[in-house]
């Protein structure tokens, strides 16, 4: 092969199968204009016209430093000795071929979810997802890797989600929950997606609290949300942790009116009965008993005779018996009654 | 061709009871089932046409065995007489679901093992009085038209007059009364629901007219009768829906034609909801109620909601006059007061009183 010497600006950078370029970093650009160029770009000539197959970030460091020319390696239009890939074992059209040697060239990097998803968006509209799963699944998943049907998934959601996962907002986990929304629920939430950062726990969660009120209520999800007030919460200036308690506990307040009022109830009671004190109370299990558990730890004899002296005015405490008997109150709701 | 009755298309019979009558009874009643005898280790066949499979055989461990109650809720003592297992009807709540993963039908032919142990325990001391039923780990009556299960065992109880029989269904099936049963000791019984979720939630099962119907001819033939509204489900409109129910019941009967009423709130296994989504189905509504973990590891409406649930029916029922002989089954001293005004304890204990009610139709006992 010989090398080819190629005006960095007469390439075209922001071809659809450079689906991993990203402008180049100083380091590269000052290594290029110090020592030149070490390793050549691939190509592929098709009709006399080179197109760029792997070295987008050094024709891109090449551009800004004056009279530097790429150097390619043209690479054969068709490789005869290249196993078939293609499923009628013809020749693999253009664009997958550049996609292969574009993922091949870039074999060893670490691929994160989002670098997957972009390989994707860029191979599932050429050969389908079975096919892009075959053709560059092995060069992006380690065999046991489940990425794989996460990523799938994933794929069924709109682009402009892309962002939010690379920017770490969602995990690629969560496809699958968020493809179940309609499109109108699905940009009703979005705000919120891009709020905090979820985990797929917390977003299934928060996702499913939100669907069930929704349907218990017979709106959509989105009418939900938009009556919930959540929708103000990122504004508010709450830190990263509280803002995603925030919105769960939101959620989940829609969807278990009851059980949140009942917990609210309890809580408020044993923070009077308990206040100045290290005693912790918990409830009977789901609230099933008019009963409570009544929790310290104590390190010697003073923290004890502190402890039996916070119980025993705790016994006598007008708070007490409102305390163990929360659960008689009544919370009832109409199923579906709007909160 | 008619279609087959519950869809049975594969008879299954071990070889060791090929022989029983309930064998050759089965066979009759399933002419174009394709009829297989298994050796010891054969597995179940394939039923043909995408049927379901009845498999016939011997019941190895005890038959008569106490309800699968928690200590943590109070239970109303019945006793169970293991005929068979799984149901051809297919309710959404059903905790057989749970049970069983697949949908063959089992009925035990070794009756005679059945009787030789009952005996024991029955004859014992002819003074002592027990409530027994054989609709717990299946539909009590579903399978008689096949089986005559019921038959059988009635024929047996005819020397055991200190036993009372339930029989709890969700079909109208009679022909249990062919055994011409002693009406003091057969208590005839139906699970209830709202119309509305016996229309989408009870597939197979005779209606609630049908049900009702059927109670009246039992009681017209001497029997009293006992209800169950158990899962009562919330869900958007449920006042009026089991309101309707409660009003129907008294439409067919009096209340002194009822032995007992049990009062059940929706509770399941917390696996079962995801069971419904992998057969495909669609959650029903009423399995998304506000549920907690109760301490039996069950999934249980909130408790004040239950009690709502509960208090309703109990009063819509003393409306129409009946209050002795209803209890709520599986809840806890807590609910029983709140609902029903007094615990199992202040009644002399749930089985004692259920006992009374079942062997009692006047009652000796202050039963509310």
């Amino acid at each position: 092969m010989q090398p080819l010497f190629l005006h960095p600006r007469d390439i075209d950078l922001s071809a659809p199968h450079l689906f991993w370029a990203a402008p180049p970093d100083a380091a590269l650009t000052d290594s290029l204009a110090a020592q030149g160029q070490l390793t050549p770009a691939l190509v592929l000539e098709t009709d006399g016209r080179p197109i760029l197959a792997a070295g987008s970030r050094r024709a891109a460091a090449l551009r800004e430093i004056k009279g530097r020319t790429l150097c390619a390696l043209a690479l054969p239009e068709a490789d005869p000795d290249a196993p078939a890939l293609a499923p009628d074992g013809g020749p693999l059209p253009l664009p997958l071929r550049l996609g292969l040697i574009y993922l091949a060239s870039n074999l060893g990097r670490a691929v994160t979810d989002a670098m997957a998803v972009a390989a994707g968006r860029y191979f599932a509209p050429l050969a389908g997802l079975d096919g892009f799963l075959a053709l560059a699944g092995p060069q992006l998943f380690a065999p046991d890797d489940r990425r794989g049907r996460l990523l799938a998934r994933w794929l069924a959601l709109p682009p402009a989600l892309d962002a939010l996962l690379a920017s770490g907002h969602v995990p690629l986990g969560a496809g699958e929950r968020l493809a179940a929304l309609a499109p109108d629920d699905l940009d009703a939430f979005l705000p919120l997606l891009g709020a905090v950062r979820w985990s797929r726990g917390s977003l299934s969660a928060a996702l499913a609290f939100l669907t069930e009120a929704a349907r218990l209520a017979g709106e959509t999800p989105a009418a939900t949300l938009a009556r919930s007030g959540l929708l103000d919460l990122p504004g508010r200036g709450l830190s990263p942790n509280d803002l995603t308690a925030g919105l769960l506990a939101g959620l989940r307040r829609l969807r278990y009116p009851a059980v949140t009022t009942l917990e609210a109830r309890f809580t408020a009671l044993s923070r009077e009965l308990s206040r100045g004190s290290r005693v912790k109370i918990r409830p009977s299990q789901g609230f099933e008993s008019d009963c409570a558990t009544f929790e310290v730890t104590v390190k010697n004899r003073q923290e004890l005779s502190k402890a039996a002296a916070d119980l025993a005015a705790m016994a006598a405490a007008p708070a007490l018996p409102r305390l163990l008997a929360v659960a008689q109150e009544d919370v009832s709701e109409e199923p579906g009654d709007k909160t | 061709m008619s279609a087959p009755l519950w869809d049975i298309t594969a008879l299954a019979v071990d070889a060791a009871v090929a022989e029983t009558p309930m064998a050759a009874r089965a066979r009759t009643a399933l002419p174009e089932a394709a009829v297989t005898v298994l050796a010891p280790g054969d597995a179940l066949p394939q039923a043909p046409n995408g049927g379901r499979a009845l498999h016939v055989k011997a019941h190895p461990g005890r038959f008569l065995r106490p309800c699968p109650a928690t200590r943590h809720y109070r239970c109303c003592g019945y006793q169970i007489i293991h005929i068979g297992e799984n149901c051809p009807m297919d309710c959404s709540y059903c905790i057989l679901r749970a049970y069983f993963r697949d949908r063959t039908l089992t009925a035990f032919a070794n009756t005679e093992a059945m009787f030789a142990e009952l005996g024991r325990v029955f004859g014992r001391d002819p003074s002592r009085l027990f409530r027994v039923g054989t609709g717990q780990f299946a539909d009590a009556l579903a399978l008689e038209p096949i089986t005559g299960h019921t038959r059988e065992l009635l024929g047996f109880l005819a020397g055991h007059p200190n036993v009372v029989l339930e029989l709890k269904s969700k079909t109208a099936d009679l022909t249990w009364m062919e055994a011409d049963p002693d009406p003091k000791t057969v208590l005839p019984s139906w699970s209830l629901n709202a119309p509305v979720i016996v229309a989408a939630q009870e597939r197979d099962t005779a209606s609630l007219e049908a049900r009702l119907s059927a109670a009246r001819a039992c009681v017209q033939a001497g029997f009293r009768v006992c209800l169950h509204f158990d899962p009562i489900c919330w869900f958007e409109g449920w006042e009026r829906e089991y309101a309707a129910t409660v009003d129907m019941i008294f439409n067919y009967l009096a209340p002194d034609d009822i032995a007992y009423i049990s009062l059940g709130s929706f509770r399941c296994l917390p696996e079962l909801p995801g069971r419904l989504i992998a057969e495909g189905r669609e959650l029903p509504r009423y399995m998304l109620g506000e549920f907690t973990i109760g301490p039996d590891g069950k999934t249980r409406l909130l408790r004040p909601l239950r009690v709502r649930q509960l208090r309703f029916m109990a009063r819509r029922l003393a409306g129409h006059g009946f209050s002795r002989g209803l209890y709520c089954c599986m809840e806890s001293d807590e609910v029983w007061r709140a609902a029903l005004g007094q615990a199992p304890r202040e009644l002399g204990g749930l089985a004692a009183h259920l006992l009374a009610c079942a062997h009692n139709p006047g009652g000796t006992r202050p039963c509310s």
